[in-house]
């Protein structure tokens, strides 16, 4: 429901044809999409037809001398304990069932939709009644009080649509209220007021379109659950009455004799069972239609080749079911008599030339085997041809259509094979074939007419800048605590490869308080999840080496690792209300680490808890530790924090933006900590945050960040005496103090932050910089040292051009 | 948002109780609020049970007098059942007799309610305990490892198997799902028996039938909440922490994905309940679920009032247990609730 605001930025233009537009897209960009229109198809057909081509003898009349028999020829599932053809009757309970469905599902919606809708606008107190009774009435099973509602009103078909109809509707009144008081409470419904819109506008623009995706999902889902909770109903014997049948009443027969003919219950149950599924993937598709979020993800999907898209688990799968439910509407026909390829041809020949001069049996066998065939496989052809290119999809959806209505017509022209009424067999088989021609005839002009081809997304290549850096990147420090060379951290998307984090070489000394800075999106962070092996899925890392205390990390199984970095290394997070369980004491979550990578326990591990909610300066600690985090303040949640990583006296702490999540007074406090805890305990911190006021208060070295490189390494007291990066000294620039003049305005960097998926040629900060000259935008400048203790990743600095030495 | 945070918040809205429990502590106030929505839903219960008589078409006298009972019988069983009296009166009467576990009756067999409470219930119960037995041991830890397993978009072959089963099974109605199994471990592979309750083995397939909907729903949002607390910052932090990773499951994880699948316990069971009386009428377990079945079929109000009246406290019941079992799982919803 958190949609964004800029629905009509993405609505298509009204002149959009229907299957161009994005909800058609998207409605069949999964074979869910497709599958539901041929689901649908066959069951309209079905239910329109089936009560025309039957007729009541067919399926009323009893033959005692045959009844109870196993599938045959005449009776393609056989017969029920009455003689009657098991197939025929569940087709003819088609229309019945459905209709009881939909209206119980109607008749729900309405009554939930207006209650939910008149509830969101109640007053206060007179809302809160209302909702309980609703809560209470969804705390109850649906078909207890339907059976309940059944004995009140009678059984009967219509008792049961009124009992389900009532039974289902408190869960959606839930629903619609939820919808209605959550929308009109929305962020942007109150700016588009404010901007002055009318009362109609705002319905129509903003809220239909943002509650309709769920209003349809839970109706068609509620379809799905009336169907079901219906025929329970008929299935216990309190629905539909006398000589009327649904599919429930159908089973309650089979059950009785599931042993002596099990497709007396499965024929039914698997009719249930297929409007369910058509009911579940239409749902699932509209909502990927209207949902416009969902569109772009679409988009994406389609820049995978057609191969990969033709093999993806999705179409895989649902094909297979897919064919697994037509192979079982189609299974009568392959029997053997009626494999007769020649006989076919010249039966089909017939029907198209209008003679109809055919016997009984070559409508029975022939015209089956020949037109259902030709619908099951051009229609399977079609799922999986919907798959290789957009256009076909559109063309797709409308033959899935086409040929689902014209399986269900030969379908039921077969019925009517051995029945009096020729006339309306070859009618409705007529029908069928027609529409498969059709169907088959247009697929083939759309191949030859199809003659572009797929066009892919470019893929980026990314070039590690590597070895030679590796060498020039020694910085020779006193005592090297951390050595990282060639750190990049790579994602394979489908658009192609990024690396927020390209080739970082840097060193740590011991005792040292290192600051990274960077715009967000720089790589800063996922810097230091690099450094600590925690970068999310599917990002890779990789690197020449990183080395803590001399050791490769990089080499290490994950047993040495996690041991290694366990007591070595602790991070500490943004936002300390998040970062901590809330369903843990922030004792058990301080002592954790240390009782598993020092063994400790008991008294031990207790006193250095202690000591060190001590250390970050947390009084009454012996209390405190029982406490969980929302019991705690913001800033003593982050020195619970800090405390937390310092269980183990880890050599290194990476603290990715401590300080950013808190108030100003506050973060002078989690400075403070940090400082004393690098003087008392010599523990060396690499300290991240976007802001520079923060780095140049505690840090004695600044690396500075920009599109996943390294630009600047300098010392913090070198920072505004030397020459500097552009992008440092934009960044020092943009730092308003209390002694700027108040009427420029606020100095900020021009332009945006690169595109990490399309980076310029040459610096990444070329676009920006306002000292750039042309080899700028041939080559990627490499991080050289200027100085003893300064390298820069700029021409300018290094190897300056003739006329901006002279400036 | 589910129905015990829905009662939060409207408990927390009425203000007279909040004035007279201002003064207690968490637990007692928690307490004290649960006990008043459990009154207000039991009153409510008995209200809509004793409606149903006078709701429905037809003279529940002469149900029970039978057709050709003569104009003199009728009178009296009227003045039996207590029908002869106002309106207030007769709901009194029906709130004693519940009080003292007198629901009446049968019109058909003459058998009191109680004790066909008494006979019914246990295989009721048996069949919805062995139901919610498989679906907490199976749909949690099914949910918790195919959410870890599909973690950040990863295996999206699984995903789509995991949703396309469960989306199917949920669809299934009990009965369906009843028929088919009894079709394939009875009647094709004859390895289970049905329509007894002689055998031990019989309880099998409608426990199975009872389940597998539940077990579906459940392991879906188990999966969900899998998903959304592996995503979570303070699992980040669990492994910076670099603990191994059944400790980050067990501490970190299960207890906040069971305060999920808690807080939706209440519903799955009340599904569970309504499963029963599908299947016990499919496998023919002589349950409450069949004997009420029957008693519609019979207009045998007493009984329908009485069956109906128990399942509604065990429901009712049940979600307040869950929302006290919430509570002491989670300590915010305590604090949440004032």
């Amino acid at each position: 429901m958190s949609r964004a605001p800029a629905y009509s930025d993405v609505q298509a233009p009204i002149y959009l044809a229907f299957w161009r537009t994005p909800f058609f897209r998207a409605f069949l960009s999964s074979p869910s999409g497709f599958l539901a229109l041929f689901l649908a198809g066959i069951l309209f057909a079905t239910a329109l037809l089936a009560p025309l081509a039957l007729t009541k003898e067919e399926v009323y009349q009893r033959n005692v001398r045959r009844r109870l028999e196993g599938p045959s020829a005449d009776h393609i599932l056989g017969t029920d304990n009455l003689g009657r053809d098991i197939l025929k009757r569940t087709l003819y309970a088609t229309p019945l069932s459905l209709q009881l469905a939909l209206s119980a599902a109607g008749m729900a919606i309405v009554i939930g939709f207006a209650a939910g809708a008149v509830t969101a606008y109640l007053p206060g107190r007179l809302r809160n009644v209302a909702l309980r009774l609703i809560e209470i009435m969804l705390a109850f099973p649906g078909i207890l009080i339907a059976i309940m509602l059944v004995a009140v009103v009678g059984t009967s078909a219509e008792g049961a649509v009124l009992a389900i109809g009532i039974a289902f509707s408190p869960s959606l009144a839930r629903v619609a209220y939820t919808l209605a008081a959550g929308v009109a409470g929305l962020d942007y419904i109150a700016s588009a007021r404010v901007l002055g819109l009318s009362s109609r506008r705002i319905v129509a623009r903003y809220i239909i379109p943002n509650i309709a995706e769920t209003l349809i999902v839970v109706s068609l889902n509620a379809t799905a659950a009336a169907l079901v909770a219906v025929s329970s109903l008929s299935f216990l014997g309190l629905g539909v009455q006398g000589t009327q049948f649904d599919w429930g009443r159908l089973i309650t027969e089979g059950v009785l004799r599931l042993y002596q003919v099990p497709l007396l219950a499965l024929a039914p149950a698997t009719a249930i069972g297929i409007t369910g599924l058509t009911l579940g993937y239409l749902g699932e598709a509209l909502a990927r239609g209207l949902n416009p979020t969902l569109w772009t993800q679409t988009a994406s999907v389609q820049s995978r080749s057609w191969l990969q898209r033709y093999f993806s688990s999705e179409t895989m799968l649902l094909s297979g079911s897919a064919l697994l439910l037509i192979a079982f509407y189609f299974l009568p026909w392959f029997s053997p008599d009626a494999l007769d390829p020649n006989r076919t041809l010249v039966t089909g020949a017939a029907i198209l030339a209008g003679r109809a001069n055919l016997t009984e049996t070559a409508i029975g066998s022939q015209v089956a085997l020949l037109l259902l065939r030709t619908g099951a496989w051009i229609a399977l052809l079609l799922g999986f041809l919907s798959y290789f290119s957009l256009r076909f999809r559109r063309l797709c959806a409308y033959l899935g259509l086409i040929c689902g209505f014209g399986a269900g017509s030969y379908f039921v022209s077969i019925l009517l094979a051995d029945s009096t009424n020729l006339g309306a067999a070859l009618a409705s088989a007529r029908l069928g074939f027609y529409l498969g021609l059709i169907a088959t005839i247009l697929l083939i002009a759309q191949v030859f007419s199809d003659k572009s081809a797929t066009t892919r997304g470019s893929h980026n290549v990314i070039h590690p800048t590597s070895q030679a850096s590796v060498v020039e990147a020694d910085m020779s420090l006193p005592r090297p605590l951390l050595q990282v060379r060639g750190l990049t951290v790579r994602f394979d998307l489908e658009s192609g490869a990024i690396a927020p984090v390209n080739d970082i070489n840097l060193d740590l000394a011991e005792g040292e308080i290192v600051g990274v800075v960077g715009e967000s999106g720089s790589g800063k962070s996922l810097t230091a999840l690099a450094l600590a092996q925690l970068v999310p899925h599917p990002g890779i890392v990789s690197a020449h080496y990183v080395r803590l205390r001399g050791e490769d990390i990089t080499r290490m199984s994950a047993g040495q690792l996690r041991y290694f970095l366990g007591s070595e290394m602790a991070m500490i997070f943004q936002d300390p209300m998040s970062s901590l369980n809330p369903a843990l004491k922030i004792g058990t979550q301080l002592t954790e680490a240390p009782r598993v990578h020092r063994r400790l326990s008991g008294k031990d591990l207790h006193r250095l808890a202690l000591d060190r909610m001590a250390d970050v300066h947390i009084s009454a600690a012996e209390r405190r530790l029982r406490q969980y985090p929302h019991e705690f303040s913001g800033g003593m949640r982050q020195r619970a924090m800090i405390a937390m990583g310092l269980m183990n006296s880890p050599s290194l702490i990476i603290a990715d933006e401590p300080t950013t999540a808190l108030d100003v007074t506050i973060q002078a406090q989690i400075i403070d900590v940090l400082r004393e805890i690098n003087q008392e305990q010599g523990t060396t911190i690499m300290l991240i945050s976007h802001d520079i006021g923060v780095i140049v208060e505690i840090c004695s070295r600044v690396l500075v960040m920009y599109a996943g490189r390294i630009v600047e390494d300098v010392k913090v007291t070198d920072l505004l005496t030397t020459d500097k990066h552009p992008y440092t000294e934009a960044l020092i620039a943009a730092v308003p103090a209390f002694d700027s003049n108040r009427d420029e305005p606020l100095a900020s960097i021009p332009g945006r932050p690169p595109d990490l998926d399309n980076l310029p040629a040459g610096c990444a900060f070329a676009p920006r910089c306002k000292y750039v000259f042309e080899r700028c935008h041939r080559e990627a400048p490499p991080l050289l040292h200027v100085e003893e203790t300064h390298r820069i990743a700029c021409f300018l600095r290094t190897e300056p051009p003739a006329e901006a030495t002279r400036e | 948002m589910t129905s015990s945070q829905a009662l939060q918040r409207h408990s927390a809205d009425s203000g007279t109780l909040a004035r007279l429990t201002s003064r207690l502590g968490p637990w007692p106030r928690f307490l004290l609020k649960r006990a008043a929505s459990l009154f207000v839903v039991l009153a409510m219960l008995l209200a809509l049970t004793f409606l149903l008589i006078h709701l429905a078409p037809g003279d529940p006298a002469v149900r029970k007098a039978g057709i050709d009972a003569s104009a003199e019988q009728i009178e009296f069983e009227r003045k039996a059942l207590g029908l002869d009296q106002p309106l207030p009166i007769q709901f009194i009467r029906y709130v004693q007799g519940v009080a003292r576990l007198d629901f009446g009756t049968s019109f058909i067999t003459k058998q009191s309610v109680t004790e066909i409470l008494q006979q019914r219930f246990p295989r009721t119960f048996q069949l919805a305990g062995t139901g919610l037995l498989i679906v907490m041991t199976v749909s949690v830890p099914l949910g918790i490892l195919v959410g870890a397993l599909t973690r950040e978009g990863r295996n999206r072959r699984l995903e789509v198997a995991f949703m396309s089963l469960t989306s199917t099974s949920s669809a299934l109605p009990e009965f369906l799902t009843a028929t088919f199994l009894a079709f394939i471990f009875a009647v094709t592979l004859n390895w289970l028996p049905v329509g007894t309750t002689q055998k031990s083995t019989a309880i099998i397939l409608p426990a199975i039938s009872v389940s597998l909907r539940p077990v579906a729903s459940l392991a879906r949002v188990v999966r969900l909440e899998t998903l959304n607390v592996l995503a979570q910052d303070y699992i980040r932090t669990a492994r910076s922490k670099r603990l191994p990773t059944y400790v980050i499951f067990t501490r970190h994880l299960l207890p906040n994905v069971l305060t999920a699948a808690l807080t939706i316990g209440g519903l799955v069971f009340a599904g569970l309940l309504g499963g029963t009386v599908i299947v016990e009428n499919v496998f023919a377990w002589p349950g409450l679920g069949q004997r009420v079945v029957d008693a519609v079929f019979n207009l045998d109000y007493p009984v329908i009032q009485g069956i109906v009246l128990y399942f509604g406290v065990i429901v009712v019941l049940i979600n307040t247990a869950v929302d006290i079992l919430l509570a002491l799982v989670d300590p915010r919803t305590l604090v949440l609730s004032e």
